[in-house]
């Protein structure tokens, strides 16, 4: 009698033999060699010529030196990882400006083609989340059920195989012939890129890369491992596949879109546009405050130097009137600071809260599960958002601290006749070059520790599943 | 050696399949199961295979119990079940060269396969001949070619015959006939009572999981089998003797 290894080659060898000559490896091997190169190619396309925009704007303003003003706008520069998963890139501003007290964050950046933008764009993610993880099922939806209806399994299992042993070659064989046309196309997908001029070897994308691959993998798998659990569940193949059709709608198309409108409902938070609107009106209404405050000092002032009617001054030459300005100015400037601290804290703590909500019910779905992993991964993802307001937040409290708090801005009104002054304080020196604002990426372990508990969970839902698939296949019924 | 020892079945819904079965099949000897649909024939086959496990009693192949230990005990069996359906897309040879292994067999040439397809009466231009171009006839005979190769001492065949045509059915008895000489215990299920009075040396009617009735090929020469068969399936449930005697 043969011995053990050389049994589960002997089924293993059969699995991908069976696998190899079906309809269903073609339909494989052509959507990956079709889609992958391809989808890396456009979208590597899309992201230099939003690099190329990137570097000309980082030009511009180095030339115009309105850096030199006090950086008060910035840029996100793309992600070069964007090409595998382009995330929030398109939705995320791609820069920003300082009108201070306001933070004004520009538009996303576009795909540049209105086909797109009404359509969406394949990028490797979709292919993986949706395309492959379709073909799985198809893969695995007749591995068990199939054979049963077949009368094959129930003659192969009246020889002495053990049943752990027919899984297992039917899970390894099964993932051989899907993962092979996978790498295989995403091997000339990046071959490509390199060609085209993508930096894959460049500081941590190639790690990056690598990742997302495996990630891709344990998630193909995870879903072949699905079919077979519900391919030990029914007893006819037709049954397994409607079920599983069911499970990846739910799954794929289902859930995470669902999570997010489900996170709306249970705890809403204001548009942005509305909070600008709020803080707005805030910074107009402490401003006119303010404004009355001083008034009376202004229009001393005014009678003191003698003034021609409806003219008013900032007389920088006299401490006393800049010591009583800012005394009576003081209070409100940090009752605006206090306030717009305070509704920024608001929104980005109901935000994160609503994100948190979202992503914790999209868990439910390893679709989500992938999208979030590929995207902290490729530097598109919710992370990055946070990271990069987090860094803009960061550069307006800099600026605040060396700029906007040595500097004044009065309004003055009569009602009839408004006044503005603005300037640096006298006496309080600001830098002659203030910093700029830079925003850096994470490092690989830094985006990896960021998402564990997801990585975690779609490792230990293929597990499970394996080992549901594995109980279940021990019960099967084989008549 | 096939046995059974107060082999019974009840199934989860209460209904008693198999009802205290004894049943021994000698090395060269043939025994027909005859019975109606849900007579317990099967069931039989099954408890054999270990597909279901048994509510009480034991099933031995080779004297070993098939619950106890059934990956041994399968070392010892082939089977053929009602209707062969093998890997479609794969040819008659690699089908039999995967089963061929699957049963221990490694290492065996093209012309042992070609010789067993051969012996089953398989044409020689079926032998590449991808199986799901196969008529049902013969799809049966590479199912025996199947069992044949695994060459071991017990057979288990499930209703063999039934849709073949009576050339087809013929030549499978030939074939039973030539394992029955190479020394095999048959076990077949059948519905077809006149190929069972041509190969079988010992024919047993089951009818609502109980076997009714069981007749040597002698005692068969002055009995009329198709007789005894209807009589039993009209008349009681009862075995051996409460079943009514009907001389020719």
């Amino acid at each position: 009698m043969i011995v053990g290894g050389m049994m589960l080659l002997t089924l293993l060898k059969k699995e991908i033999q069976d696998y190899l000559i079906s309809i269903r490896f073609v339909v494989l091997l052509a959507l990956c060699i079709l889609l992958i190169p391809l989808s890396l190619y456009v979208n590597f396309e899309t992201y230099k010529r939003w690099s190329a925009d990137y570097n000309e704007q980082v030009k511009s303003e180095t030339i115009k030196g309105s850096r030199g003003r006090g950086g008060l706008s910035g840029l996100r520069p793309p992600s070069a990882l964007s090409v595998f998963a382009n995330g929030v890139e398109t939705s995320l501003a791609k820069d920003f400006s300082i009108q201070s007290p306001r933070i004004i964050f520009g538009t996303g950046r576009s795909y540049g083609d209105p086909i797109y933008e009404t359509f969406g764009r394949i990028d490797f993610l979709f292919v993986v989340q949706a395309v492959l993880s379709l073909i799985a099922f198809l893969f695995a939806f007749d591995a068990i059920s199939g054979e049963k209806e077949l009368g094959t399994l129930k003659l192969a299992m009246a020889n002495p195989v053990p049943r752990y042993k027919i899984l297992l070659a039917k899970f390894a064989g099964g993932m051989i012939v899907l993962i092979a046309p996978f790498v295989v196309s995403f091997a000339i997908g990046s071959t490509i890129l390199v060609f085209a001029g993508y930096p894959l070897f460049q500081g941590i994308i190639l790690a990056k890369v690598a990742l997302i691959l495996l990630l891709a993998t344990i998630y193909i798998g995870l879903f072949f491992v699905l079919g077979l659990f519900v391919s030990t569940l029914t007893h006819q193949s037709k049954t397994a596949l409607i079920m599983l059709m069911f499970v990846w709608v739910v799954l794929v198309l289902g859930v995470p879109r669902l999570s997010m409108m489900a996170a709306k409902v249970l705890r809403p938070v204001d548009d942005d546009s509305v909070v600008a609107l709020r803080i707005k009106l805030l910074t107009e209404s402490i401003d006119k405050e303010k404004g009355n405050a001083l008034k009376q000092l202004y229009f001393d002032k005014a009678r003191e130097k003698k003034l021609s009617p409806g003219l008013l001054t900032f007389d920088s030459a006299d401490p006393e009137f800049v010591r009583k300005r800012n005394e009576i100015a003081g209070p409100f400037e940090a009752r605006m600071r206090e306030e717009l601290a305070r509704i920024n804290a608001d929104q980005q703590r109901k935000r994160q809260a609503q994100l948190n909500l979202a992503r914790n019910i999209a868990r439910i779905s390893p679709a989500s599960l992938l999208s979030y992993l590929m995207t902290d991964i490729a530097d598109t993802g919710e992370h990055i958002k946070v990271r990069f307001l987090d860094a803009v937040r960061l550069h307006y409290s800099a600026l605040d601290r060396l700029i906007f708090s040595k500097s004044y801005q009065d309004t003055i009104s009569d009602g009839n006749t408004g006044w503005g002054f603005g300037g640096n304080l006298p006496g309080q020196e600001t830098p002659k070059d203030p910093p700029r604002f830079s925003f850096s990426f994470p490092r690989t372990a830094e985006s990896l520790g960021q998402s564990v508990v997801d990585e975690g969970l779609l490792l230990a839902c293929a597990v499970a599943l394996f080992a549901a698939a594995s109980v279940a296949f021990i019960r099967y019924d084989v008549r | 050696m096939i046995e059974a020892k107060n082999l019974s079945k009840r199934y989860e819904d209460e209904v008693l399949a198999l009802d205290a079965l004894n049943l021994q099949v000698s090395p060269g000897e043939i025994y027909c199961l005859l019975g109606a649909n849900g007579a317990g024939k099967t069931t039989t086959i099954n408890l054999f295979l270990n597909f279901i496990e048994p509510s009480a009693g034991q099933a031995f192949l080779n004297s070993i119990d098939v619950v106890r230990n059934p990956l041994e005990a399968k070392k010892y069996v082939a089977y053929v079940s009602e209707n062969v359906m093998l890997y479609g897309n794969f040819t008659a040879r690699q089908n039999l060269d995967f089963f061929a292994k699957l049963a221990g067999k490694k290492d065996l040439k093209k012309e042992e396969y070609y010789r067993v397809m051969r012996e089953v009466g398989l044409p020689e231009k079926a032998f590449e001949q991808r199986v799901k171009e196969y008529s049902k006839g013969m799809r049966q005979k590479l199912g025996i070619a199947i069992a044949m190769i695994k060459d071991a001492p017990a057979l288990l065949l499930d209703e063999p015959t039934a849709g073949l045509d009576p050339k087809a059915a013929a030549e499978f008895l030939e074939t039973l006939i030539d394992l029955r000489k190479r020394g095999k215990a048959i076990l077949m299920s059948t519905h077809d009572i006149f190929r069972a009075k041509e190969v079988a040396d010992r024919v047993g009617i089951m009818k609502e999981g109980r076997k009714v009735m069981e007749r040597t090929r002698e005692e068969l020469q002055y009995e009329n089998l198709e007789r005894l068969y209807l009589d039993y399936m009209r008349g009681g449930i009862g075995p051996e003797a409460e079943g009514p005697k009907t001389a020719l």
